[in-house]
């Protein structure tokens, strides 16, 4: 049986539980390639216009995908917990990622989605549904918890590989800040990985960081001013915490334009963090420039000289 | 402490008549217009969605009437989409305007008892038997209003005097305001159905009913979608509107005076569940249901109103597209912001009109 995934939205989170889940369980895994032009070519005749570009993105890989496996997995995310505000505050996914499956299944008649809901507490994957679903998928209660238990530690390693960031020659670090599905997929951001480490610096991204400085950054805000939903309050903490960091010569905040959650703090964010160290936001879309993104990007790092 | 609640058709005539109760001073609610959105549009966030930019300029509009506390429901919940910024937002932009004082007071997502807590504090601790009166005042009138507004919806179409539904509305609407215990509130529903029985109505009038949906606040806003219901009824459609404050507020909570309110609510989310099987934002799985429960009712068409940047509605539309595929009964998705235009937007209702009536 294959599993299709497509590299997209959380993915770049969360692919190495995924993976190592269906694999363990004796699946066949097929991932959609890395994002190009035909893949958000084919998303962008299908999304509505309103979506963010991770989104119309996310359409176009699972075009891609469509005809390649037998069940597509796209996880209905629930509730995260972190940070120290009261429970029930501030641990929402974006309601893309909570309605995802229900989308596509407008969409496409014929997918057959796998749609297991995807919660944390501290840090770990909640069992429970993953349990269920392997079950569901013919598997025994032990084949379920031996590849709950894998994937749980595939997902730690991961969070460490993260960790692991290149230095730079010039020993100076710019922190990337933005969604993991921005900052991770090259296309989206037009390379701006390559395009900073070509100017002399290592890229550090919130995954960077110890969970305890994230929410040391993000309690520096008070809770009426922390944010709905769970990605946008991290990157509220990492930049408040990389603000006051003397080895960061300055941020970068990447934001998909129309991006619900991110435009009510974005200002906020920015406005937090400038007087303790140079930020610049760049908003992207579909029809971002490639020469414009270079012209900022030079701009700024010749404000950090 | 001067009161106000955030905009919303009848929403402010029961929160009237409860902290008026509570000994509260409460400001009349203005009428949304142009200019608010205009200095939403201003001052709040580039890509924000309609509603957001005009409860902006709603709220900077209070706080220049003397307003302090602005009162909102059900925040803080997985159907919050942005209204705990949107709280914060308006607060902060009426703050910056001078007018250090002006808050905005959202409650719900910490469990009912907290939020009752919160709410007595808020009213000034009224005695717990007061407070409860209070509660059942908000409902009775709540209830009651809705109730006039379908009645309303349901005569408008029908009427052989254009304009008699809507006078009837605007006189028995306010006084219900000023019900000080729930059988007053009950006295007012039957006289002004009383009242609403001597409408003069054209019976064999022929109507066709279609199902106008969208998130709550915003359909029941004649100023964001143009006034829709009563352009559609002078196109000679009946607009079955069922979403109401009423059954979303009382829907949510399970409270054996308002049963009927909670199982219709959890009816239409049971309809839904064929399409919509999360709750990704905001009362999608309400208007699914309410969709195809019109539908198989008799609707014979769905006009789904949307704003610009509201992301429950970019996710609802293509899902009520597959319900109306799956009908066979036409839709219109009207999606508006602010730079949209009342003519266009009649052309367009005008040949949706004609579909519907064809196909019927």
């Amino acid at each position: 049986m294959k599993i299709a995934i497509p590299r997209a939205g959380l993915y770049h989170l969360y692919h190495s539980f995924w993976v190592a889940f269906f694999e363990t369980l004796g699946f066949e895994v097929v991932v959609s390639p890395p994002t190009d032009r035909n893949i958000l070519e084919a998303g962008l005749k299908i999304a509505n216009g309103e979506m963010c570009l991770p989104m119309k993105i996310m359409y176009g890989h699972i075009l891609w995908l469509e005809d390649k496996g037998d069940f597509m997995l796209l996880p209905q995310m629930s509730e995260a917990k972190f940070g120290s505000a009261e429970p029930g505050s501030g641990n929402f996914f974006c309601p893309y990622f909570v309605g995802l499956a229900d989308l596509m299944a407008a969409e496409f008649s014929d997918l057959k989605i796998l749609r297991p809901k995807m919660g944390f507490h501290d840090g770990m994957v909640e069992p429970d549904p993953w349990l269920s679903l392997a079950q569901e998928l013919g598997k025994s209660e032990t084949e379920a918890a031996a590849a709950y238990a894998k994937a749980s530690a595939a997902y730690q390693d991961f969070s460490v590989q993260q960790k692991n960031i290149k230095p730079a020659a010039s020993g100076k670090t710019i922190a990337l800040i933005g969604r993991p599905y921005v900052t991770y997929d090259d296309y989206a951001n037009l390379n701006i990985v390559d395009k900073l480490a070509n100017r002399g610096f290592a890229v550090k991204f919130w995954e960077n960081i110890p969970e305890n400085f994230l929410q040391a950054g993000l309690d520096q805000v008070s809770p009426r001013f922390r944010s709905h939903w769970f990605l946008t309050n991290r990157e509220f903490g990492a930049i408040n915490h990389l603000a006051s960091q003397p080895d960061i010569a300055g941020i970068v905040y990447l934001v998909p334009f129309n991006c619900g959650p991110d435009f009510m703090i974005e200002e906020a964010v920015i406005q937090q963090a400038r007087s303790r160290k140079p930020i610049t936001m760049i908003s992207l879309d579909e029809s971002t420039g490639e020469a414009g993104l270079n012209t900022r990007l030079d701009a700024f790092i010749d404000m950090l000289k | 402490m001067k009161y106000a609640s955030l905009p919303g058709l009848n929403l402010w005539i029961a929160m009237k008549a409860m902290l008026e109760y509570y000994g509260n001073e409460f400001v009349t609610m203005p009428e949304l217009n142009n200019e608010m959105m205009n200095w939403g549009t201003q001052h709040s966030a580039e890509y924000a969605c309609l509603p957001y930019k005009v409860y902006y300029g709603f709220g900077y509009e209070l706080a220049k009437r003397g307003v302090d506390r602005v009162l909102v429901f059900g925040c803080r919940s997985e159907r919050a989409c942005r209204y705990v910024d949107l709280c914060e937002g308006i607060a902060k932009a009426a703050r910056d305007q001078g007018y250090p004082n002006f808050d905005v007071t959202y409650w719900g997502g910490y469990g009912l008892f907290k939020a009752i807590l919160d709410f007595k504090r808020d009213m000034g601790n009224p005695a717990w038997l007061k407070l409860l009166r209070g509660g059942i005042i908000f409902g009775t009138v709540l209830t009651a209003t809705d109730e006039l507004n379908d009645l309303a919806n349901w005569a408008r179409p029908r009427e052989k005097i254009s304009g008699a539904a809507d006078a009837w509305l605007k006189k028995w609407w306010p006084r219900f305001g000023e019900a000080r215990s729930r059988l007053e509130a009950k006295r007012l529903l039957a006289q002004a159905k009383s009242e609403f029985a001597k409408i003069e109505l054209e019976e064999n009038r022929p109507i066709v009913p279609v199902a106008f949906i969208g998130d709550l606040f915003k359909i029941h806003e004649p100023f964001f979608h143009f006034d829709t219901i009563r352009k559609l009824n002078r196109l000679g459609l009946e607009v079955k509107q069922p979403q109401s404050f009423s059954l979303l507020f009382f829907g949510n909570l399970n409270l054996w005076s308002h049963a009927g309110h909670r199982k219709l609510f959890k009816y239409y989310q049971k309809r839904a569940k064929k399409y919509l099987k999360s709750i990704p934002a905001s009362y999608i799985d309400i208007c699914i249901g309410e969709a195809i429960d019109l539908i198989e009712k008799g609707a014979k068409g769905i006009v789904h109103f949307q704003s610009f940047g509201c992301m429950p509605d970019i996710m609802l539309k293509p899902i009520l597209d597959r319900v109306a595929r799956d009908y066979g009964v036409p839709i219109m998705h009207y999606l508006r912001d602010s730079h949209s235009s009342d003519g266009a937007y009649q052309t367009r209702l005008e040949a949706f009109a004609d579909l519907v009536k064809k196909k019927n």
